[in-house]
């Protein structure tokens, strides 16, 4: 008698077990419904170099890709061990899925990405470390739309002297730098270059300098990659800006900039997180850098707005047509990384 | 009737009470801010509390930043004591860091319990060299050592800066550096204390500070720093070499800045790189400031801004208070306590004058 009661116990916390372990093991093995990144920014939302990062988050939340509904949470710009503590709190909440370092990071992840194996970990461009397995590097590079800058420097310069001030030579600057001056001597061969290197990430009083210096040389149009427009404005010549339309801080100067737009990069991201959650396909991070070009959407070249009038209408045809064919793969603008130098 | 006099000698009491008062006010008025910027105070300093000394982690994670604090506060009090105002902590750091590089690549190989110590010795004289270069100009020339340091600050920074940028330090990818070194290998990492994630160098502070203390109170040395400081016109007439006792001052805070930096390279940053130093030589004078220019006070302080920056990471990360609040607080602590320290050697008193 006890023994049959004892055992239709153990039939019935037998059949509760089943029912709570196989219910929850059936909603894991349905495809996750949320996706939760945590963002480590670099340089603050004052820079193209983040800001773009959270507008192109924006739209892919608006895409609601495999219907996901994405949140996410940024931190203020950090560094070194300070970025690698906060890495670890956000990995160690629980709450995030993938965690979107925005630099250089790839030292902090390596302490960081064995111990989580089932978050994502994120790099961003030069400096890092391919390390494969969850953690993946986004590379970005901007030298296709600096070619069409080249060009159109090429065709608007008077003195045949063209400027460029940036932060640092490091590669997925010099990239930009080189393509710049190689797209104005593909249609003006006569190019004197003039290159400076702030030394420092932030520092518009220096750049202001080089720029005013530049254009004291003879410059008459510079590709600022440090964003001071001052220069420009005070001796009215014609400015680019780079990795964001920076239009609006100089409307009267600058005619176009390159921008980077980081959704097929996230799109990537995201489709090896799904197939990783959903579809149980171990993660394969890369380990070398891998970019999207113009033709699938990476990079891009900003609107002319209020200096279109100013533009003659067979350069700006031109440039068109050397977008179009840029888009299209036909022309491919080589990759340069060397360290640019003045003539 | 009640009149504000001068102490003739320190009350310690009074001093640590004014001290305290001071960081009782500085908290109040950081909470001021915090809700001026529409956020609760409470939850600020509550998120701020647990990430610096919430956890066992969390207070592994202050003490490896408190670290460097510690080393470049004690450099600044050194100084600071014998009169001296070198600002050149910063620029130390870099170079202890730069040093101590160069020591991994001459001894690299060596077994650890000679390597280690031969890096830090690498290290600390790049320091040592840099302050007593600044002391020579001051002691032979006549430059003022506030010019000099801040002058070697830009050196060291730039010096950095030129070798990792394409020089020949740099980690050369497939065209171009990206400002730093090749990470350091694993067996050149400082070991770690008995399996915890504190490396051996969260030790050397304390080491310092205790030695400092020693020196300060109870040596020939100490006493000839502090006369320095009050009257070196008298130390002068002692016969104390003067221009000497500069010299050995200037060296030895510029080796204790120089620690930070060569500690922060083979404990935490693993690869020479000016993100990894920025900062820390600038922070060490308040951080000595706030200590009272004492070496126990300076541990004291130390710790309590490590445990600010590691308290700022996860406010950062758990709240949404804006963790730029964490420097506002740091400025408004010290000038508290800097009112306090005039405090402090002024007493109350109550009846006529005598």
């Amino acid at each position: 008698m006890l023994g049959q009661l004892s055992r239709r116990l153990l039939a019935i916390w037998a059949l509760t077990l089943f029912a709570v372990f196989g219910h929850t093991n059936g909603t894991y093995a349905s495809s996750p419904e949320k996706l939760r990144i945590a963002v480590i920014l670099s340089a603050g939302l004052d820079h193209g170099f983040d800001a773009t990062l959270i507008k192109s988050l924006e739209r892919v939340k608006q895409a609601k890709p495999h219907g996901l509904d994405i949140e996410w949470k940024s931190t203020e710009p950090l560094w070194g061990d300070d970025a690698g503590d906060a890495m670890r709190l956000f990995a160690e909440s629980g709450d995030y899925d993938i965690i979107w370092a925005h630099s250089t990071y790839s030292d902090q992840v390596k302490k960081l990405k064995d111990e989580f194996p089932e978050i994502l970990f994120v790099v961003v461009g030069a400096g890092n470390e391919g390390l494969g397995g969850n953690q993946y590097w986004v590379y970005k590079r901007l030298h296709e739309p600096a070619y069409l800058l080249g060009v159109l420097a090429g065709r608007m310069t008077k003195s045949d002297v063209l400027g460029v001030v940036a932060p640092f030579s490091i590669e997925d600057i010099n990239d930009s730098i080189n393509a710049f001056f190689a797209g104005a001597r593909a249609v003006n061969p006569a190019i004197a270059r003039k290159v400076a290197f702030v030394g420092s990430w932030y520092d518009p009083a220096k750049a202001a300098e080089y720029a005013g210096a530049q254009i004291a040389a003879g410059a008459d149009v510079i590709f600022q990659l440090s964003g001071n427009f001052k220069p420009c404005e005070a001796a009215k010549i014609l400015c680019f800006g780079s990795f964001q339309d920076e239009s609006n801080f100089s409307p009267a100067t600058i005619l176009s900039s390159t921008v980077a737009v980081w959704d097929p990069d996230m799109t990537w991201i995201i489709e090896n997180w799904w197939s990783h959650k959903a579809e149980g396909k171990p993660y394969g991070g890369n380990l070398k850098e891998h970019w999207f070009g113009m033709k699938d959407g990476g990079a891009a070249f900003a609107p002319y707005h209020d200096l279109e009038a100013s533009l003659p209408v067979d350069v700006r045809t031109e440039v068109e047509t050397l977008k179009a064919k840029i888009a299209s793969g036909e022309l491919e603008i080589p990759v340069d990384l060397s360290e640019p130098k003045s003539d | 009737m009640i009149r504000i006099e001068r102490r003739i000698e320190a009350n310690p009491w009074w001093t640590a009470g004014t001290l305290v008062a001071a960081l009782v006010a500085g908290m109040l008025a950081s909470a001021l801010i915090v809700a001026t910027a529409g956020a609760d105070p409470l939850e600020a300093f509550r998120t701020l509390f647990f990430g610096a000394f919430g956890s066992q982690k969390a207070m592994m994670t202050t003490l490896i930043k408190s670290t460097p604090l510690i080393l470049t506060g004690l450099a600044t009090v050194i100084a600071f004591r014998a009169q001296i105002w070198s600002i050149g902590q910063e620029g130390q750091v870099f170079a202890g860091a730069m040093a101590g590089y160069l020591g991994s690549q001459v001894l690299s190989g060596l077994p650890p319990l000679l390597f280690f110590p031969g890096v830090i010795l690498f290290g600390v004289a790049g320091g040592l060299l840099l302050g007593g270069a600044c002391a020579i100009l001051k002691t032979r020339f006549g430059v003022n050592e506030i010019v000099s340091t801040v002058m070697t600050n830009y050196l060291a920074i730039y010096l950095l800066s030129y070798l990792l940028a394409g020089g020949p330090w740099a980690e050369i990818g497939d065209g171009a550096s990206y400002q730093q070194s090749v990470p350091l290998p694993a067996a050149e990492h400082l070991p770690l204390l008995f399996g915890t994630k504190l490396h051996f160098g969260v030790l050397l502070p304390f080491i310092a500070a205790i030695c400092g203390a020693v020196m300060l109170d109870r040596t020939a040395l100490g006493y000839e720093i502090k006369a320095l400081g009050t009257n070196p016109v008298a130390l002068g007439h002692k016969g104390t070499n003067i221009a000497k006792t500069i010299v050995v001052v200037m060296c030895i805070s510029g080796g204790l800045a120089a620690l930070a930096g060569v500690i922060e390279l083979y404990g935490v940053g693993h690869r020479l790189k000016a993100d990894n130093l920025v900062g820390l030589g600038y922070a060490g004078i308040i951080v000595g400031m706030i200590g009272g220019l004492r070496p126990l006070g300076t541990v004291l302080a130390g710790l309590l801004f490590g445990g600010l920056a590691s308290g700022a990471v996860s406010m950062r990360v758990v709240s949404d208070i804006p963790a730029s609040l964490v420097p506002a607080m740091q400025g408004i602590i010290l000038l508290f306590v800097l009112c306090a320290s005039v405090m402090a050697r002024y007493k109350i008193v109550r009846g006529t004058a005598s």
